[in-house]
């Protein structure tokens, strides 16, 4: 059924196209189609594809799965390294980096020096203001409150 | 190639360079402390030396000059008579660079930037704390703890004293690296200096002496925190330790003598019992 629908059609086209023909202009339209239609292609002339310019050699591939104890073994000198350059803070006792200052002395000496700065405004404005601690001399902390 | 070019770039264009340094120095002057990346600081410091140089010189060219430096107007006073003064005898060297943990977002190296002999100075509370420290362990090498504690430490400013005229290699209370900063610190200063880190090294011996007795009391406090909460919650037989401070590795206690890298490694670090193991070097 569908081989003679396909001759139908295909007469029917050859008839068509003999139609067309027997007009003058049609003519010379058709012939110029026929031959764009035999020299059009989607392929560059000559090549498969773009592939062929490159040399095999750049299209380098592993050639095997890299087993669990090679890939351990490429691994084995990215670890962390340690620390050596430890030593104990020469007042508080904790340990720190040699050559850099001790983490807790410097947080508890800036602490400290904000509190003292923070006392020292709000005493001059209360003595300015005249309130009821503007002659009172509160003692300076040792330490602030937060540390242990 | 970039070899012996003193300057830093810092990613920036000259005219952003010339103005960021201009800043964090009138920034320095006016705080006297600043904390900032290490490269920064060192620039800013070498710059910072300069500006002072000029402020001692104390004529007509030299303040024009500081003046076109100088961002805020307020501080150029300070320039020429603060520092001046504080810095009449001291030949350079008018800045110190500490150097701090990195920053935790880029890892990048900290600094705290300093100008020497400021009332906020730095190396002299470290330099005070660490006196008081060794102090207390020199005390604590002839008598036991409850003794020191009972008795406290004396005399902390004639000891102070005594180290001031001592060399590299002479024995003493103090470690010798104390010993050379505290003559460092004490330098270009008065006798009301000496007084001061007296003062300081007593006081933080008193907070060493203090620290077991405040620990427990907070532990103690936050015990009975908890155990109310439990019993607002409806449970009454509520039994639960919560560490306010955790033990951390490492800590030396006052009269340790066993380096650090001894004491982080913990167990480790001890020799064990059995044939052929050793201590992690």
């Amino acid at each position: 059924m569908a081989s003679l629908a396909l001759h139908q059609t295909r007469s029917f086209i050859s008839t068509f196209r003999s139609s067309w023909a027997q007009l003058p202009v049609a003519a010379s339209l058709a012939a110029n189609l026929e031959l764009r239609q035999k020299s059009f292609s989607w392929a560059l002339p000559g090549l498969q594809s773009l592939l062929e310019l490159l040399p095999p050699i750049v299209l380098a591939v592993p050639k095997s799965k890299i087993s669990h104890s090679r890939k351990s073994m490429r691994s084995a000198n990215k670890g962390l390294k340690d620390k050596r350059n430890i030593v104990n803070c020469p007042a508080c006792g904790e340990p720190k980096l040699a050559h850099h200052a001790c983490r807790a002395c410097y947080s508890s000496i800036m602490a400290r020096f904000k509190v003292e700065t923070k006392r020292l405004a709000t005493e001059t404005t209360k003595r300015v203001s005249g309130g009821s601690w503007s002659r009172r001399k509160a003692p300076l902390m040792i330490e602030s409150p937060k540390d242990s | 190639m970039k070899h012996g070019v003193a300057f830093r770039k810092f990613s920036r264009t000259s005219s952003h360079r010339n103005l960021m340094l201009r800043n964090l120095v009138t920034s320095l002057f006016e705080h006297e402390q600043i904390r900032t990346t290490l490269a920064k600081a060192k620039d800013t410091a070498r710059l910072a030396e300069k500006i002072i140089t000029l402020g001692k010189k104390n004529n007509e060219t030299s303040y024009r000059q500081a003046q076109a430096f100088i961002l805020k107007p307020p501080v150029l006073p300070k320039l020429f008579t603060t520092f001046a003064e504080r810095y009449a005898n001291r030949p350079g060297g008018y800045t110190r660079i500490h150097r701090l943990d990195n920053r935790f977002g880029d890892n990048a190296p900290i600094a705290l930037l300093e100008l020497v002999d400021n009332p906020r100075d730095f190396k002299l509370e470290m330099t005070a704390r660490a006196v008081g420290r060794e102090l207390l362990n020199e005390k604590l090498r002839w008598d036991s703890p409850r003794g020191v504690v009972n008795s406290g430490v004396q005399h902390a400013e004639t000891a102070v004293v005594k180290e001031l005229n001592l060399g590299g290699f002479d024995s003493s209370e103090l470690r010798p690296t104390t010993r050379r900063n505290l003559q460092k610190v004490m330098k270009y200063r008065g006798r009301e200096a000496l007084t001061e880190i007296g003062a300081k090294a007593s006081a933080y011996i008193e907070t060493i002496l203090a620290k077991p007795v405040a620990e427990t009391k907070m532990q103690l406090r936050a015990d009975s925190k908890e155990k109310e909460k439990a019993r607002k919650r409806g449970n009454p037989n509520f039994v639960g330790s919560f560490p306010v401070s955790p033990a951390r590795a490492g800590v030396a206690s006052p009269g340790e003598t066993r380096p650090a890298m001894r004491l982080v490694q913990g167990a480790l670090g001890r020799p064990a019992r059995w044939r052929g193991r050793h201590a992690l070097a």
